[in-house]
């Protein structure tokens, strides 16, 4: 059965739902085949790495293994391929790079808020947006900042980008710009106009002349913290991260045991 | 390329919390990588230790930041990234890094709940924690070098899912005869569960006590080396590793953490990761 499956999943171009190939196979096996016998093979064929299984929105998708497709586009030509690098870098080291996540008991979450939500503007979203809920000894409950990232390529290096970055604040604590900029690169607009403008305006400035390295990264500027207000606060976690994200900050603000 | 150890034994008490903890914070100071601790044993003893002084009531298990966290996704929804679940153990500066995605004692439960709540086969909820361990090692990746599962005494879905993608098993073993005839049966569970697991499955003898059998007992277990790897490496000063855990993580220096079993502890964590990268220290 095993071989039928792989062959059934190698005739689609995407992942299938589980209860579709049982269909499919029973139409073409002689005699029909339990769940049991069906279960069994998707395991041992998901065990021998053939075939990856995901569960998403309450089904159950199969498809054929393929493990080189994670690894992130190189060399980078736009915004969207530059994102996978930044996101990497804040996983491995957003609670050391960045003080106000270095508590003891932060916990922290990143997430890709470019796209997905609702279409309301480019500027309503940074690209990426981290959520930290520190907990502190002489507090009484724990504490929610969030922290927007910009990301530009060297084309975008101008002012723009700053105002841009400086509007996520309405809904975020602190707002940084991360500008890719490899050797080489001409930034438009000029770096040193941009430095002094985020310096202006309490922008953080992140640099990157190579992303797959984490010593590519230069922290510029700090950013310094805002105020936002709490129902924007709410309006953002509520228009913006997934539906996982938002039980696990309830889950560490004490919202929900 | 991201290496995965699974730290297991079906015996209890042969120091497999020890060995995952100490090998994890050796790997990060002596080869300075990073290194990710799974916690999947409900006694949480790794997740104790690795959080060392932090306050209790902010200790992950308690704030909602374990792996129960990960696994209990509602059913409409996709797994969360597991790097949301990891917490940094401070260690002194020049090293690599280690963090910890903490133990839960729900654990103990969440399997039997699943279970009984699914309407379908065992295989299916297998299943499911296969796809669980998949989606959490591909998020890791991009994170960490080397994943190190603390897997609980006797036998879990979750730490068989872990089994399935180790490039090792570490199974430390104390040289007795209950012990001895614990871990053949172990390695005919392995074989059970899949046909290539024994060939990854590599021994370590740790000594946790002194008897006069020992040196029979320490040959049966080289007898084994015909169908697994036996560590050259072996941990013969036991009590002072189990010392070296009750001293905190992090805040003192490596040295003076692991007091009396350096030399050991660096033979150790240089033979597994020549083992797994095939390169010499």
């Amino acid at each position: 059965m095993e071989e039928l499956i792989l062959r059934l999943l190698d005739g689609l171009s995407g992942p299938a739902g589980q209860s579709a190939i049982l269909a499919a196979l029973n139409r073409e096996a002689e005699q029909p085949i339990t769940g049991e016998r069906f279960d069994a093979a998707v395991l041992r064929l998901q065990t021998a790495s053939q075939i990856s299984v995901r569960h998403d929105g309450g089904r159950t998708l199969l498809s054929l293994r393929n493990d080189t497709a994670s690894a992130p586009p190189w060399p980078i030509y736009r915004e969207v391929d530059f994102e996978p690098y930044v996101e990497a870098y804040l996983w491995r080291n957003f609670q050391s790079a960045f003080s106000h996540a270095s508590h003891d008991g932060a916990s922290v979450l990143l997430q890709n808020t470019a796209r997905g939500g609702p279409t309301d503007g480019v500027w309503k979203r940074p690209d990426i947006t981290a959520a930290v809920v520190s907990r502190y000894h002489f507090a009484p409950a724990p504490e929610l900042e969030l922290i927007g990232f910009e990301l530009k390529m060297p084309r975008e290096c101008r002012v723009q980008s700053v105002h841009e970055a400086l509007s996520h604040t309405a809904h975020v604590h602190y707002s940084y710009l991360v500008i890719y900029l490899p050797s080489g690169a001409t930034p438009e607009g000029g770096l040193r106009q941009v430095t002094l403008q985020a310096q202006l305006h309490g922008v953080g400035l992140i640099t990157v002349s190579d992303p797959r390295n984490d010593s590519g990264f230069s922290i510029v500027l700090e950013a310094q913290r805002r105020e936002p207000t709490r129902a924007r606060i709410d309006e953002f976690i509520g228009a913006r991260l997934h539906r996982t994200n938002q039980l696990a900050l309830q889950g560490w603000l004490g919202m929900r045991r | 390329m991201t290496k995965f150890i699974c730290v297991a034994n079906n015996k209890g008490g042969v120091g497999k919390t020890t060995v995952t903890v100490s090998l994890a914070e050796a790997l990060a100071q002596i080869h300075k990588l990073s290194v990710l601790v799974v916690d999947l044993d409900p006694q949480i003893n790794a997740s104790i230790v690795l959080a060392g002084s932090q306050p209790r009531e902010h200790a992950p298990w308690r704030t909602g930041n374990s792996i129960l966290e990960f696994l209990s996704v509602e059913r409409s929804q996709a797994f969360a990234n597991a790097n949301t679940f990891a917490s940094i153990v401070a260690l002194p500066a020049g090293s690599g890094r280690v963090a910890y995605v903490s133990g839960s004692p729900k654990m103990l439960t969440f399997e039997r709940r699943k279970l009984v709540a699914s309407a379908g086969t065992l295989e299916r909820e297998q299943s499911w924690f296969v796809s669980a361990i998949d989606k959490f090692l591909s998020d890791v990746r991009v994170t960490y070098q080397v994943v190190v599962f603390d897997c609980p005494p006797g036998l879990s879905l979750m730490a068989e899912a872990a089994l399935a993608r180790a490039d090792m098993i570490l199974m430390p073993v104390i040289p007795t005869a209950l012990s001895v005839m614990g871990l053949q049966a172990y390695a005919s569970y392995l074989s059970e569960i899949s046909p290539h697991l024994g060939q990854r499955a590599a021994i370590l003898k740790t000594m946790v006590r002194q008897t006069n059998a020992m040196d029979n007992w320490s040959r049966e277990i080289d007898a084994l080396s015909a169908e697994h790897y036996v560590l050259k490496a072996s941990t013969r000063y036991a009590t002072a590793w189990a010392e070296a855990m009750e001293r905190e993580a992090g805040h003192r220096s490596f040295s003076a953490r692991y007091l009396g079993v350096e030399p050991e502890l660096e033979t150790l964590a240089n033979e597994i990761w020549s083992k797994l990268t095939g390169r010499q220290p």
